[in-house]
């Protein structure tokens, strides 16, 4: 319809989708930061994440049920999609721990910070 | 934030979470002006409700049938924390949908997984597409 079409990446199955950007909360504590974002449908074994360069990425696919039902939609507000989202991560955290988990589709990553490089010098007088 | 756009598909998507996310503003209290979204499927037998639900349990939603009204209720809460970004809907958001077909009260089944609820309506017998028999005489 009006010469619209998907693109079709075969290299790239998630392309061929629509990619929701999921909707985040981003907290920060002493000790790391915790990035909550919402992917409904997702499981533990669609969910991806990833840390490369200092870029921490989120993917994950979902799914629903009334999409493969033999039955006809009769409304639609959302699809069973990829979520995809990468958020920069500074210097402080400590990629090596960098921990997920996901309940009730809802991804959690645990970013924790390094330890601490602050040092106090003792001035001495001469 | 940086983010790969796919193709002109993912770029509308992301128009509308804008869109989702602002009309989000502004709302009285104890409204979120949140709702969730849903998807509707329908065959000769049942219909088949699907809303998105991140984050809530069984414990934090109500499902209501009233005649051929269905209703979703529940609560979105955010654990206090400092945040740097805050996106996820909070608040309490309440949705109904009224449906053509009378439905059968006891048979309805609701379940939530995965931050998705699902709602399987059968409709009464009585409202069943059926066919006549066309009598020769």
């Amino acid at each position: 319809m009006f010469g619209l079409q998907k693109k079709t990446d075969e290299k790239n199955p998630v392309a061929n989708e629509v990619t929701y950007l999921p909707a985040v909360d981003v907290a920060e504590t002493e000790t790391g930061y915790t990035i909550l974002a919402d992917v409904p449908g997702a499981q533990k074994d669609s969910v991806q994440v990833t840390y490369e360069e200092g870029v921490v990425t989120l993917k994950a696919e979902g799914t629903t049920r009334s999409e493969n039902a033999k039955a006809q939609m009769i409304h639609r507000e959302f699809r069973a999609a990829a979520y995809e989202r990468a958020f920069r991560v500074g210097e402080d955290v400590d990629a090596e721990k960098i921990s997920a988990e996901i309940s009730n589709g809802v991804l959690k990553v645990s970013l924790p910070k390094r330890a601490s490089t602050k040092k106090t010098i003792a001035v001495s007088v001469k | 934030m940086l983010v790969k756009a796919h193709s002109i598909w993912n770029d509308l998507a992301e128009v509308q979470n804008e869109f989702d996310r602002f009309f989000r503003w502004g709302y009285g209290e104890g409204v979120s002006g949140y709702y969730p979204p849903a998807n509707i499927a329908e065959n000769d037998d049942s219909y088949l409700v699907e809303a998105r639900v991140p984050g809530l349990a069984k414990e934090d939603i109500t499902v209501e049938l009233d005649g051929r009204k269905l209703t979703i209720r529940g609560e979105n809460k955010r654990d206090a924390a400092n945040y740097s970004r805050e996106e996820r809907a909070t608040g309490k958001f309440e949705r109904s949908f009224t449906f053509k077909h009378a439905l059968a009260a006891d048979s309805i089944k609701a379940e939530v997984k995965d931050g998705i609820l699902t709602v399987i309506l059968p409709k009464v017998e009585e409202s069943k597409p059926r066919k006549i028999e066309i009598v020769a005489k």
